[in-house]
């Protein structure tokens, strides 16, 4: 068991070298020097050449590399040049507005969608079960910010039940801040409802035709307990691994969410800040994204022999 | 059985409807779609505009046909981006196995770890937004999927006994490659390239939509949608139809995408 973790552990690094390699990089693509373009059009040539020492844009790239990935690990990522605000403690408030309602839909997704998916596996080809992969389809085809305008237009603005923009932190106001949070919420789960009910009753399809599913049935066990003790267990393994990739993705994606409900969170800092080309805040906003996903992954890999414990000894 | 073939005809049919409306976009509209009208601002659907007209005048319908060319336009070349830079990582990836697949794997698992999205947003920041920038973006992310897949393949297949066959035949690598290994290949990259052309259609609306992706006044169901949120209260057709146009388009490739991954891949056909 500790093998297993230290492996992944260990198999987590050079992914998470490539990752800041490629955000370092990234940003140094963009054509024109970004002293310059930092600086605006109004620079004195003195002006840059400073602000190039001062971004160490004069060393060699893989010393400049060592800097900023040495100036990270001490947790300083740098400046906005807009504002001047440090870049770190803006990422992480703003990560934690995102987290809160990532976490809450992608937990109530799967509550609802992974009892479906398995009902419908277990309803193969039946009215169910096309019902109810019928439905997953069209939920996962509907993009989440149309729905987001949908519900917003139908809750907020002909019911008048919830607020329509703005946003309120709940360690704020309890009660107030989760009424804002309850469409861009509702928003997300209906969609992810519909990839988590396929891929639940893909995984247990596949397990139902074991034969050990069938030794089972002959057993004389009762459906329910088939279907949950011993059906379900082998196939939640691939559904939690996509449980994992969602959480990631929509951390990555939020961005649209949080503009339809004008929610301050990590998506929306990361697409203003490309809007007033600050770089080292888009570069601050990618990495922790990306590390986070990372981070997300490997605590799904890490948990995984919680249901399939063959991983292990593999 | 049946219900899934049926599936693949709705998908069909509506992926069918989408290219048709696209290509009449080419060369007919109802309307011209950047004419502006004030008379005829945030006008309700009627005979005159089947679906109503925008907060400059504009006829919706044809600006809606214009943005079905430019989501099957962006979403092709994505793919096709993807799809062939892609196939070609993953072949080389797969035959020449060694350190060779090592790096190229590293790093393309590396990239596998941004979310698709992120790493088109920060490759945005680069080349900028516009129709282009989208996809490049779009076909760079798109591209460590594909090139995982095909390597997937063809390492199973380079053991098979045909491959040998045509070396021992004294064929060069490069004719074995494009003769035996590349179309055994197309299976799994259709599935992924249908799926693919979806995405780069939900990525392109989802850019658009945060202004990042065609800019104005070129329509764009995305762009669409965004310069009508502000008026959706009033004229409720303008946060509907650009968003219904995206979904059936999404429902109709994942259809579509369904039907063909149960007719091409053979592990799922035991299962339906």
């Amino acid at each position: 068991m500790i093998r297993f973790i230290l492996n992944r552990l260990l198999m987590a690094l050079p992914t998470v070298l490539i990752v800041s390699i490629t955000v370092f990089a990234l940003i140094r693509f963009i054509p024109g020097d970004p002293a310059a373009l930092m600086l605006g059009d109004m620079a004195t040539p003195e002006q840059i050449a400073e602000m190039r020492t001062e971004l160490g844009l004069d060393k060699s790239m893989p010393e400049q590399f060592l800097v900023w990935s040495g100036n990270v690990l001490t947790g300083d990522f740098g400046r906005s040049i807009v504002n001047d605000e440090e870049i770190l403690p803006l990422v992480v408030s703003r990560f934690m507005v995102s987290a809160e309602i990532v976490i809450i839909a992608v937990i109530l997704a799967s509550l609802i969608a992974v009892p479906a998916g398995v009902i419908a596996a277990w309803r193969q080809n039946s009215i169910t079960d096309l019902a109810l992969v019928g439905t997953a389809t069209v939920l996962l085809s509907i993009p989440t910010f149309w729905l987001g305008l949908l519900l917003l237009l139908f809750f907020g603005l002909k019911l008048g039940w919830l607020p329509v923009l703005g946003y309120v932190s709940i360690s704020d106001n309890l009660v107030g801040g989760l009424l804002y949070l309850v469409l861009p919420i509702m928003t997300l789960v209906i969609h992810e409802a519909g990839v988590l009910i396929r891929m639940a009753r893909a995984s247990t399809l596949e397990v139902l035709r074991l034969d050990y599913i069938t030794h089972a049935r002959a057993k004389g066990l009762s459906e329910s307990a088939v279907l949950w003790k011993h059906a379900f267990k082998n196939a939640f393994g691939p559904t939690w691994t996509m449980i994992g990739l969602i959480l990631g993705n929509l951390l990555g994606g939020i961005a649209v969410i949080e503009t339809v409900f004008t929610i301050p969170g990590l998506g929306r800092l990361m697409v203003d800040s490309i809007f007033q080309r600050d770089y080292p805040v888009i570069q601050g906003c990618l990495l922790f994204v990306a590390l986070s996903y990372v981070v997300v992954n490997l605590i799904v890999d890490l948990l995984y022999p919680l249901f399939d414990p063959r991983v292990v000894a593999e | 059985m049946k219900h899934f073939t049926l599936n693949g005809l709705i998908g069909g049919v509506l992926v069918a409807i989408l290219l048709t409306v696209a290509a009449i976009g080419l060369i007919w509209t109802p309307y011209d779609p950047m004419k502006l009208s004030f008379t005829a601002r945030l006008a309700a659907p009627s005979a005159a505009h089947w679906l109503g007209t925008d907060e400059f005048g504009r006829d919706v319908a044809s600006r809606l046909m214009i943005g079905a060319r430019a989501s099957v336009w962006i979403g092709c070349l994505t793919v096709g981006f993807a799809a062939i830079v892609g196939t070609l990582i993953g072949m080389i990836s797969g035959y020449a196995r060694g350190w060779i697949d090592g790096v190229i794997m590293a790093i393309n698992n590396a990239l596998l770890a941004f979310p698709g999205i992120l790493l088109a947003l920060g490759l945005l920041a680069v080349f900028g937004a516009n129709q282009y920038g989208i996809i490049f973006a779009l076909g760079i992310a798109y591209t460590p999927s594909m090139a995982r897949v095909v390597r997937g393949a063809v390492l199973s297949l380079r053991e098979r006994e045909f491959i040998e066959a045509s070396k021992i035949m004294g064929n060069s690598e490069i004719y074995t490659m494009l003769r035996h290994i590349l179309p055994n290949c197309l299976a799994p990259i259709t599935v992924l390239s249908t799926s693919m052309f979806g995405w780069a259609i939900l990525s392109e609306s989802a850019l658009s939509f945060l202004g990042l992706g065609v800019p104005p006044p070129a329509p764009t169901w995305g762009n669409m949608l965004a310069a009508g949120r502000p008026f959706i209260e009033q004229a409720v057709w303008l946060g509907l139809f650009p968003g219904l146009c995206i979904a059936l388009t999404l429902l109709g490739i994942n259809l579509l995408g369904d039907a063909l991954r149960d007719k091409l891949d053979p592990r799922m056909r035991g299962l339906k």
